[in-house]
């Protein structure tokens, strides 16, 4: 039962962190990759806030709100085309993981361990992290189905047709950037208030971003629901390898690069496509 | 600019500024994979970094399986990663280039397959290259390996040679003309789609190339890629797109920025100089100041 509670949680984060990169990556169409080091910027904001005693609610909105604001520093990046933006998000990983492996305040390369704060048990967390995880999910709907939400689907599509029916392309995109930044924030902050400990490699481990992009390519980018199935298939394919060790990223690299190149809705899309042509066979594509 | 002349006076920090030039040499080679890539196929390649270490993994042990000397292995990682480029660009991102879809998450799957791969096999410890040079000599009060010297020389010679080739070869024309406008140069009867496999291959083959020499002057782990792929963007980026020879300079100003910055901050800090020019750079000048396109 406790493995139960431990597994649905580590599934709640992995959603939110879906559902945190499908709104910059999916509906916006601007790749990010420096979703881990959000993440770790959120853990390792809750960590410090409370070592020095704050509440812990303050330090996951804290958590979420420093993530989003080295989102915001490096948003100007978003005015350069794809390519170069998530190479930029690239270094705001690798900056990360530098300065926190050599800063001693944050207990450098060994970590930090917490203390657990008053109710703190495993149901408690659970709890925490199904709200989490129903928020974010109305959050997202929210969103995404707002005008903001259709003006970042349109920018996907094509810039320069959204910027011609007067859509601020800029600011959406730093809107979705930012947002998705205090999303993953907020995972890395609530997944420190559960785990209670922290380190540089594990906190900014890739394995946070790729999770997030697996997921959301499994179940089609742009999809919400399709990020919940992927985050469930990335857990069980995770576990199936025991654990986040160098082989299970390397199976989950390589089915990136499979899912891209011959799944591009994702395997929900091809599953509807597969449906469509079987019932459909009058009507082509 | 007033910084780098005051601290070039210091006799202490002469040592740094030196060694940040020859590092200069070596970081704008093992950039001109990247710009290559760039500036011909437009595609930014986020898997640069592994890539790289790939090629040094393979000198690394071809050093120690097979008792090759470290010059002797470039004969070995040269075409390997050639061949291994090839297959990239064909098997992988033509498909993605047709289908009009993004190479981007591809390659960063690619990056994280292969780093994985990398520290699944070979674990993560440090490797170093072992050096065919051992002496020192001695610069006025300053001790510099050979080997970073004579690496130098053979980076600049390298980028320069490059250049040539792109500026004055059939090829390199073919090329610019495949980079410039790939319908155009399809008119005339140029096979953009073998220009660019044969481009990706050859900048996979130069990363390999410097890739020993990296290899044998830096300690490197599977991890190490990202942290090479941003500095050689640093270059490239600081270079302009499609410009080779600003390469070598922008790699000295890197160099020198890394070095000085390293003897002010002290040594686990210094890339965040790097990174901060990277992103000014960015922010500032994103077409690079040599750039051709």
């Amino acid at each position: 039962m406790p493995y139960l509670l431990h597994f649905m949680i580590m599934l709640f984060i992995y959603i939110v962190m879906a559902l945190s990169w499908n709104l910059i990556s999916g509906y916006c169409g601007q790749i990010a990759l420096s979703h881990a080091a959000f993440f770790g910027i959120g853990a390792y904001t809750f960590a410090l806030t409370l070592v020095a005693d704050t509440h812990p609610l303050i330090g996951l909105i804290l958590g979420g709100i420093t993530a989003s604001f080295f989102a915001l520093i490096i948003s100007p990046s978003l005015r350069l085309g794809k390519a170069y933006f998530a190479a930029i998000t690239l270094l705001l990983a690798e900056v990360m993981r530098t300065v926190m492996i050599n800063w001693r305040a944050s207990g450098g390369a060994s970590g930090l361990v917490l203390e657990p704060f008053p109710g703190h048990t495993l149901t408690n967390s659970y709890l925490g992290a199904l709200l989490l995880m129903t928020s974010t999910l109305v959050a997202t709907y929210i969103i995404v189905n707002s005008r903001i939400g259709l003006g970042f689907i349109c920018i996907r599509e094509n810039e320069y047709a959204a910027a011609a029916i007067g859509i601020p392309v800029l600011l959406y995109k730093v809107i979705a950037f930012c947002v998705s930044g205090f999303i993953a924030g907020v995972a890395g902050s609530y997944y420190a208030s559960y785990i209670l400990y922290i380190e540089p490699y594990s906190a900014f481990s890739f394995s946070w971003l790729g999770s997030a992009a697996f997921s959301c390519l499994i179940g089609g980018v742009g999809s919400l629901i399709g990020s919940i199935i992927g985050a469930s298939i990335y857990l069980l394919v995770s576990e199936m390898f025991l654990g986040f060790g160098a082989f299970s990223t390397l199976i989950i690299g390589i089915l990136i690069i499979v899912v891209v190149l011959f799944f591009p809705r994702g395997v929900v899309g091809a599953l509807e496509k597969l449906v469509k042509r079987t019932f459909l066979s009058s009507q082509t594509k | 600019m007033i910084l780098v002349i005051f601290l070039s006076l210091l006799p202490q920090s002469r040592q740094s500024l030196l060694i940040g030039i020859l590092l200069g040499g070596l970081y704008a080679m093992m950039a001109l994979g990247l710009s290559l890539i760039l500036g011909v196929l437009k595609i930014v390649n986020l898997a640069y970094g592994e890539t790289l270490i790939l090629g040094a993994y393979v000198s690394y042990y071809s050093t120690q399986l097979w008792g090759l000397s470290s010059l002797v292995s470039l004969i070995l990682v040269v075409p390997i990663l050639f061949v291994f480029g090839v297959f990239i660009h064909r098997a992988m991102l033509t498909k993605i280039l047709a289908a009009g879809g993004e190479p981007l998450i591809l390659l960063f799957g690619l990056a994280l397959a292969l780093q994985n791969l990398m520290m699944f096999l070979w674990t993560p410890d440090a490797r170093s290259i072992p050096s065919p040079l051992t002496t020192t000599i001695h610069v006025e009060d300053a001790a510099i390996s050979l080997m970073r010297v004579v690496t130098f020389i053979i980076s600049v010679l390298t980028v320069m040679l490059i250049r040539f080739v792109m500026s004055q070869t059939r090829f390199g024309l073919m090329v610019r003309a495949a980079a410039q406008n790939k319908d155009a140069a399809e008119l005339v009867g140029i096979n953009t789609t073998r220009v660019y496999t044969l481009l990706f291959g050859i900048g996979c083959a130069l990363t390999g190339f410097s890739a020993v020499f990296t290899g044998i002057l830096f300690p490197f782990n599977p991890v190490s890629g990202l942290a090479i792929f941003l500095k050689s963007l640093a270059v490239v980026t600081l270079a302009g797109m499609g410009s080779i020879g600003g390469l070598v300079i922008s790699g000295l100003v890197i160099g020198i920025v890394e070095s000085l910055g390293g003897y002010l901050i002290g040594g686990g800090f210094k890339d965040l100089f790097t990174y901060g020019l990277l992103l000014i750079i960015i922010i500032v000048k994103p077409t690079g100041f040599f750039g051709r396109y």
